[in-house]
């Protein structure tokens, strides 16, 4: 694992020490001390180092107009406006889930009466397994981003302190009463008994930290509307961002959809009534889900979003683009 | 962050890392001591007498947790609801060991459930001296939360029998016992 130098000595010998992300523990490489780190309430704080340009995440973003149903013409008149990286906070919980899960299914057999039969199997699962756990510790407004999808990288200080930075504003307690809900509700969803009767599932904290993340914010303009899409500092992939949608696409799927739906559904009621009343229900619903998909791509389309945006967030993009640039602003001396 | 030298908190001797052992074993006393809030303290242990020990002989650590156990009702036929049919004594005192080693699932169920119901029967009495101690990667902390995991497994171990089970389950000391195994 990368290492981290922190400004701290051996209290024994002086020397400076170099902490790992997560350790608690460590050997002082000049005396061989066994020192204790204590992070601040207990949470270890680290940040990786960003390891790409602002010419590199303007071409992921470039790379990222030609994918999916955005708009053909998005690669000719779209223009980067504004590029920045900043430090997003997050909480990285690591949990064992340990219990057991007790119950039954019910399993339906017809006999060659027509009689239906329901037998209990009873099931008792047991759950053994680590997860980890991670939440944004602060409020960016939608960006997009609500967790950690990478947990490796190069462990900095120097970067740290360069750029922009939101502080944590969720406290230890809470996201640790968070990551203990998550690792029981996976567990026991894991287990996959469908009828419980008992269930004893703890989760074990086993390390708290806090992981400063590089994220690279980047404007851009098409067609007199700004949009904003992110990338990972650390891999240089898309992390989230809103885009135009096309207008053909969005045509095309109201007329197909639409016609493909009418046809299946007009089909299932002659269907119905004269050979399977089941099955030219089913079509009938088939064509309407159809058609209600179609329109639901021709009401959505014009903007292609990609990441953990919130469906009924209070503030909007503007909202988050003028958030955004008060902190880039802020540390606009400090920006590379 | 703050750093700690840690040291024995009977003698005052640094520790030594053992790699990322939650325990430190003083070499001036043979004190076993953890750290918990920042604060060294003291933890009872003893260790099994080997049969035949060798240059390879490694001790493993296990949590031993005295516990006070007490089954109300339950709709099963496992170990402990066998066993309070039999003895209705209501409660009952109970050493749950707790595997602390970085092992895997299966091999942390197999030594938990073997060691807790007495399966194997050590004589105490064994020196770890220059053999090597295998790291405590699971803290008192966590083998506490372990515990009723422990007594659950066990009570689930009988296949398609344990349907419910509403127990008491309340620990009241723990120590440390080194477990010689020889490659």
């Amino acid at each position: 694992m990368s290492e981290l130098s922190v400004g701290l000595t051996c209290p024994a010998c002086g020397g400076t020490i170099s902490v790992g992300e997560g350790e608690k523990n460590i050997a002082c490489k000049y005396c061989d001390s066994a020192l204790h780190i204590d992070g601040d309430e207990g949470v270890m704080i680290a940040a990786f180092k960003n390891k790409i340009t602002k010419e590199q995440s303007i071409d992921t973003v470039k790379k990222w107009w030609k994918k999916g149903l955005k708009s053909r013409d998005l690669k000719t008149k779209g223009k980067i406006v504004e590029c920045y990286p900043i430090y997003l906070p997050f909480w990285k919980i690591k949990a064992r889930t340990a219990g057991w899960v007790c119950g039954y299914e019910e399993r339906r057999r017809t006999d060659s009466n027509g009689h239906v039969h329901v037998e209990r199997i009873p099931l008792e699962q047991m759950v053994l397994r680590d997860v980890i756990y991670s939440n944004i510790a602060c409020d960016p407004g939608d960006l997009g981003i609500r967790r950690l999808h990478n947990f490796h990288g190069e462990l900095t200080l120097e970067d740290f302190t360069m750029l922009p930075t939101y502080e944590s504003v969720t406290s230890k307690d809470d996201a640790l009463s968070a990551a203990k809900m998550y690792a029981i509700d996976s567990g026991i969803a894991s287990a996959g008994v469908p009828n419980i009767t008992f269930q004893k599932v703890n989760a074990i904290i086993q390390d708290i930290s806090m992981i400063y993340y590089p994220i690279w914010i980047v404007q851009y303009e098409y067609n007199d509307r700004i949009y904003l899409a992110t990338v990972d500092g650390v891999t240089n992939s898309i992390i989230s961002g809103r885009a135009p949608g096309d207008a053909l696409f969005q045509s095309l799927a109201v007329t197909g959809g639409a016609a493909a739906g009418g046809l299946v559904a007009s089909l299932s009621i002659p269907l119905a009534w004269y050979s399977s009343p089941e099955f030219g229900v089913m079509g009938f619903i088939f064509g309407v889900a159809i058609t209600a998909i179609a329109y639901h791509f021709f009401r959505n389309g014009s903007e292609r979003v990609e990441g953990d945006f919130k469906s009924n967030n209070k503030k909007s993009s503007s909202d988050v683009i003028n958030d955004l640039n008060e902190l880039s602003g802020l540390m606009r001396g400090m920006k590379i | 962050m703050k750093v700690s030298a840690i040291t024995c908190p009977k003698c005052g001797a640094p520790s030594r890392l053992n790699g990322p052992d939650h325990l430190f074993m003083c070499e001036r006393c043979e004190t076993l001591h953890d750290i918990e809030e920042n604060t060294s303290r003291m933890i009872e242990y003893e260790v099994v007498r080997p049969d035949n020990e060798n240059d390879d002989t490694q001790y493993l650590p296990v949590w031993k947790l005295k516990s006070e156990f007490t089954v109300n009702s339950s709709q099963s036929d496992g170990f402990w609801s066998s066993i309070y049919r039999k003895d209705d004594a209501g409660k009952r005192e109970l050493n749950i060991f707790i595997p602390a080693w970085d092992t895997d699932p299966a091999s942390f169920r197999s030594w938990a459930i073997n060691l807790t119901t007495n399966k194997w029967n050590y004589k105490m009495g064994g020196r770890i001296g220059r053999h090597k101690r295998v790291p405590a990667t699971i803290s008192k902390k966590q083998a506490y939360e372990l515990a009723d995991f422990v007594v659950v497994t066990i009570e689930a171990e009988k296949p398609g029998t344990m349907q419910y089970l509403d127990y008491n389950l309340k620990i009241l000391d723990s120590s440390v016992v080194y477990i010689p195994q020889t490659f």
